[in-house]
């Protein structure tokens, strides 16, 4: 039906159309009635309707009307919409439209020029050229303009035919002399995208452009801002003297200034560490006007952004968290932002504070951000360890009462304590007050399972609590599933005449499980059991190692090469570009298989961290989220391991054909020659009295790149700080100013009483 | 780094509009992109800018629209979400209102307006007078002025020359807006002041304006006397319309412009540091029983006495399954707003330094809901005006307007604090 009517509707309009166009003259009303029809057309255009084939008649009535620009403007669009479609019509438009480019009016001379260029024809090209030469030394700014933006799409469509004619030669002069802003900033547009940017960009040319920047329309600016960022000035006067140009570009009232400034600013000093943090202290304040300023989504960008720079250095934010707090009519992703933002910006000084106003929050009737609160109360327990209190509002969200927020509650737990086990104690007299019946989440009922496999022998209840999930085994989640036989199995070795029911019901059930993994590990367990108990027990359940970094937190480099598309996409996505550009339908179907090997893979090449490649190793491929307990328990055997276990190989065939998944693994096995305790004490003063007494065993020197100097510094050294604590290296003292910071670390040998 | 095309699309994903400047997206994604947000406000995890299948969709809503950029490219975010709000008042300029109905009765217009705000998926120009220049269609509504045309090197992009009025007057509004949150403990979280110099100006020609205000910076550097000093205000954060001349302003202090016609920003500013809440409201809750419930709310002005606070308007939450409100106020009028699920208290005039009380009693229900809500009560909400006041302190000192055929100039000035995100937690 709907086919028959537009059908009809579109001979009605055809044979308007052929109506108007026969009647002769020029009275107001002809005019009128041709423009009505045209908006019937464009209007039908919009929704999706075909109207391709109206071609010659709307052509022959619009032509005859050659002054009237409206009507000449909606020929235009409609010609643009066809002319891929349908390049025979085209060539027909050719010689109106460049006829148009030559007419006396500049306004439809521009047109003219743009609508010639965005047939998007390839064949074409011959035709455009000429009109874009002429365009381009045309009188009237707007014509210039336009044909500038004009080569850029020729350039699109055919390469060497923009590169033959010289036509980027003749940009790169406009952008030097053109009177017009707009003309020289669509000449940078074009000359980045055809990559003839780079070999202008030096000193001249950056304080001619600067000294103007004032003329330019405010989108414009961006533009420049964005193409000076990628110069390197020579010293640092030079650094100064653009920064102070540009100072007042920081309280320009159009939000997409201020951020390139910014961005420009945080670029030219990654060299200049000290400097580098001025400009951190100096962006501060226009953006914490923006967030409370302008519009939402706006304000969402920037947080984005400031998240960011948050993680990179959270000493400069920490004193500004009230920022952050949530008002009432922020919209949920406003909220999750500063939540997040909150969590990296903790430190001794505000996490009281900042885990009181979150705890308001858990309150809240949204239940999303809820649990993004009980979240960021993790982190914050995670990160935060020196305050009191933290730990005790987490435990106190068990007793909430809203089903979702002691889940989440729990999960956090379960993950505070794999990085500290000491916490155990005060832990798990609140968590074994629930019952696992209560926890409706896999993943939460998994985090409860695993808290009583590990901490069991000091839960009261802990066999009896298993026993119950384990008579369900069949109606749990994977996840759960996996967990259960986990937990259960470690308990054992602790408490074997109470666990022994359970653990016989969850490898009974296991090894008929239909999940590959739960199948295979029940039968591991089951074959080590009956091999040897002892055996078992230490493969099983080895003593708990703590997880110095967790697989979900990003990388610094990751973050490093995210700073250096600031400003775009990748900050709010929080990957690089390349990530998500790419990414087509195909990629994401296919991403459930990749992901395994992709987690894999990651911290596996990371050499720079091989002391922890196996541990990492474990989390990572935890991740897959069916194994996620075990991983925790297997790391903590390897080492103990002798290179000649089976030990590697029974893993691999745990996880279900994930032998090559494990080969990066097998080269670290090899010892390291010192193993170093996970806690060393050492007072200050025995420290300065070993420093005085021994010998310098070696000295290496090596030099850092500037901006990861810059990073560190921002950063208050904490980045070093951790990463040195992975790896049992903990510091005893630092400080300094750039260029010369002193941190003075130390680590103990397991052998050292 | 370019936007692929704006659509612009019902709430239910229908095309309205669809401007496609590179011809790398197809309108039917407009589809794909409506199920996407529909799917992801369902878990809770909307956010403005959203990636489907390699394609970016940055989006504000506006009435019964979405203003969607699309992209395939790493494209500046803040930049473009910006952009569309700038989109949006261009279109709010032309067609008065802008929603669906407007949008269809001008759509020709539309597509002019996006041929000029974008060129290729690079944003141009987005001032409405700019713009003007290029749009030929008369606006269904909108009167539109002849102008001539601008000079090809004008060194003033914001203001087209020609321009005359009868009678030439500027009429500049200070407005501060604060922010505020205090907690269920009746200690202040945070406290913000965001400020504006909102200017209309009808002048004739090519006025040049000077504006003096009691500057702390400007104070010091003039070496006035301590007692003037402590009338100067320090401000955070200023930003100024691109109008205004910054390098006369960072080497004097001076601000001086010419300014665009009609209305626009002129500066803005910040105040972070603590300031005294102007209306002070705490509630006592006296539960007596399931059937009875007494909230007794006090609101206190800690202003001078010299000014009145109006449109005075308390929002007490109740609960969602209260009974019977009844209020009981001393001052004003009180009533229920089920909808809102609370009390209204509005007062008309709130002299400085006084105490007003309302007691509200309500019941619940004998027997509670199944699923009653635990969810903590939402905060008690306070909007009012304070006219002739600003929380800064700021002050207009002179506003000077020449211009070369020499007329006089009316200014007008006006003060006035509003309530902005005014919260204070129950507990």
């Amino acid at each position: 039906m709907g086919g028959e009517k537009v059908r009809g509707e579109l001979g009605e309009i055809k044979t308007t159309l052929a109506g108007l166009s026969s009647t002769h003259g020029r009275a107001p009303e002809l005019l009128a009635a041709k423009r009505e029809v045209f908006k019937k057309i464009v209007n039908y255009m919009t929704v999706g309707i075909d109207m391709s084939s109206l071609f010659m008649q709307a052509m022959t009535a619009a032509v005859q009307h050659g002054d009237d620009i409206v009507l000449k403007k909606m020929l235009y669009l409609y010609i643009c919409t066809y002319a891929q479609s349908n390049p025979d019509l085209t060539l027909l438009t050719i010689n109106l439209l460049t006829k148009d480019s030559k007419d006396t009016d500049p306004h439809i001379r521009g047109l003219a020029i743009r609508s010639l260029c965005s047939l998007r024809v390839a064949n074409l090209v011959e035709y455009l050229v000429p009109a874009i030469s002429v365009g381009l030394i045309d009188q009237h700014s707007y014509v210039r303009r336009t044909a500038v933006m004009g080569v850029l799409k020729v350039y699109n469509i055919d390469k060497p035919a923009v590169h033959n004619t010289g036509m980027l030669g003749t940009l790169k002069e406009m952008l030097q002399n053109d009177p017009d802003a707009q003309v020289a900033a669509n000449c940078i547009t074009v000359l980045e995208k055809a990559g003839d940017m780079k070999g202008m960009i030096d000193r001249a040319f950056v304080v001619r452009l600067l000294n103007r920047i004032k003329e330019f329309s405010e989108w414009a600016q961006c533009q420049v801002l964005e193409a000076v960022s990628v110069y390197r000035p020579s010293n640092e006067g030079e650094v100064y003297d653009m920064m102070n140009l540009l100072d007042d570009r920081l309280t320009h009232s159009n939000s997409a200034v201020v951020m390139a400034a910014i961005k420009l600013f945080l670029h030219l000093t990654l060299a200049m560490p000290a400097t580098h943090q001025q400009v951190l202290e100096r962006v501060k304040d226009p953006m914490q006007t923006l967030i409370s300023r302008d519009h939402f989504e706006t304000a969402y960008a920037v947080l984005a952004h400031f998240h960011l720079l948050a993680q990179r250095a959270p000493i400069l934010f920490s004193s500004i968290y009230t920022a952050f707090f949530c008002r009432m009519n922020e919209p949920t992703y406003i909220k999750q932002l500063k939540l997040e933002i909150l969590a990296a910006i903790a430190d001794e000084h505000n996490a009281y504070d900042i885990a009181t106003e979150l705890t308001e929050y858990v309150g809240d009737i949204d239940p999303h951000l809820a649990r993004d609160a009980v979240r960021a109360v993790g982190r914050i327990a995670l990160e935060v360890q020196d305050v009191g209190g933290i730990v005790e509002r987490l435990l106190g969200f068990l007793e909430v009462g809203k089903p979702y927020v002691t889940a989440e509650a729990v999960t956090q737990i379960a993950d505070l304590l794999r990085r500290f086990p000491d916490l155990a104690e005060i832990c798990v007299s609140s968590v074994s007050n629930i019952s696992p019946q209560d926890l409706e989440e896999p993943e939460a009922k998994a985090a409860f399972i695993w808290i009583l496999g590990e901490f069991g022998h000091s839960i009261q209840d802990a066999p009896y609590l298993l026993e119950r999930v384990a008579g369900k085994f069949e109606g749990e989640a994977p996840a759960v599933r996996a967990a259960l036989l986990t937990a259960t199995a470690k308990l054992f070795f602790k408490r074997p005449p109470e666990c022994q029911r359970a653990l016989g019901m969850c490898l009974q059930a296991a090894v008929a499980d239909s999940d590959m993994l739960i199948h295979d590990r029940g039968l591991m367990y089951l074959r080590l059991l009956q091999y040897s108990v002892n055996e078992a027990a230490r493969v099983i359940a080895p003593p708990m190692e703590a997880v110095t970094a967790f697989a979900e937190e990003q990388s610094p480099e990751l973050r490093d090469r995210i700073f250096d598309e600031f400003n775009t996409l990748a900050v709010i996505f929080r990957e690089p570009s390349t990530a998500f550009t790419r990414r087509t339908t195909v990629d994401t179907l296919s991403n459930g298989f990749n992901d395994v090997d992709g987690e894999g893979a990651v911290p596996a090449a990371d050499e720079g961290s091989s002391l922890l490649t196996d541990t990492e190793q474990a989390e990572a491929l935890g991740q897959d989220g069916l194994t996620p307990r075990l991983a925790n328990g297997s790391p903590g055997a390897a080492p103990a391991a002798s290179a000649s276990t089976p030990l590697p190989d029974l893993l691999g065939d745990l996880l279900g054909g994930g032998g090559d998944l494990m080969a990066p693994a097998a080269p670290a096995a090899p010892q390291p020659v010192l193993s170093l305790r996970p806690h060393p004490h050492l007072t200050p003063q025995e420290f300065q009295g070993k420093w005085g007494a021994l010998q310098p065993a070696k000295k290496e020197s090596l030099m850092l790149a500037p901006p990861s100097i810059a990073t560190a510094v921002a950063g208050g050294l904490q980045e070093l700080n951790r990463r040195m604590a992975a790896a049992s290296l903990f510091t005893m003292a630092s400080g300094g100013a750039a260029p010369a910071f002193r941190c003075y670390l130390h680590g103990q040998t397991e052998a050292a009483e | 780094m370019a936007t692929s095309a704006i659509f612009i699309l019902d709430l239910k994903g229908k095309v309205i509009l669809c401007r496609d400047y590179r011809g790398d997206v197809a309108p039917k994604n407009a589809e794909k992109f409506i199920t996407r947000v529909n799917e992801l406000e369902e878990s809770g995890r909307i956010t403005p800018i959203i990636n489907h299948e390699g394609i970016t969709y940055i989006y504000v809503q506006y009435s019964n629209l979405y203003l969607v950029a699309v992209a395939r490219e790493n494209i500046n975010a803040a930049s473009i979400l910006l952009f569309l709000h700038k989109l949006r008042e261009v279109f709010v300029h032309y067609f008065n209102e802008l929603e669906e109905e407007s949008l269809r009765d001008n759509f020709v217009i539309a597509y002019e307006l996006l041929d000029e705000v974008m060129d290729y998926g690079y944003p141009q120009f987005t001032e409405a007078q700019i713009l003007a220049e290029y749009i030929k269609t008369d606006a269904y509504k909108m009167e539109v002025q002849a102008r001539p045309p601008m000079a090809v090197t004008n060194a003033v992009s914001w203001r087209s020359e020609g321009i005359k009025y009868k009678k030439n007057e500027v009429f500049l509004d200070v407005v501060e807006s604060v922010n505020l949150l205090v907690n269920s403990n009746g200690t202040v979280v945070r406290s913000e002041v965001l400020g504006a110099l909102k200017m209309r100006t009808f002048l004739t020609g090519m006025p040049e304006c000077k504006l003096g205000l009691n500057d702390k910076v400007l104070f010091e550097s003039q070496g006035r006397s301590p007692q003037d000093k402590k009338k100067a205000v320090d401000l955070e954060d200023m930003k100024f319309h691109q109008c205004v001349r910054l390098t006369r302003f960072e080497s004097d202090r001076t601000i001086s412009f010419i300014p665009p016609d009609g209305a626009f920003d002129l500066m803005t500013y910040r105040l972070s540091h603590n300031v005294k809440p102007l209306i002070w409201v705490e509630c006592l809750v006296e539960k007596h029983s399931r059937s009875r419930t007494d909230y007794l709310v006090k609101a206190r002005s800690q202003f001078k006495d010299r000014s009145t606070a109006t449109q005075v308007e308390i929002l007490l939450p109740l609960p969602p399954d209260a009974i019977a409100p009844t209020p009981r106020t001393s001052q004003g009028t009180a009533t229920y707003a089920p909808e809102k699920d609370a009390m209204v208290w509005k007062i008309k005039n709130f002299p400085g330094g006084r105490e007003f009380v309302m007691r509200c009693r309500f019941a619940l229900p004998s027997v509670p809901a199944e699923e009653e809500s635990t969810g903590r009560m939402p905060p008690i909400r306070v909007n009012f005006e304070l006219p002739y006041f600003t929380v800064s302190g700021i002050q207009v000192r002179y506003l000077k307007v020449i211009e070369k055929s020499g007329y006089q100039a009316l200014p007008w000035v006006r003060y006035i604090t509003t309530a902005g995100e005014y919260e204070i937690r129950m507990s």
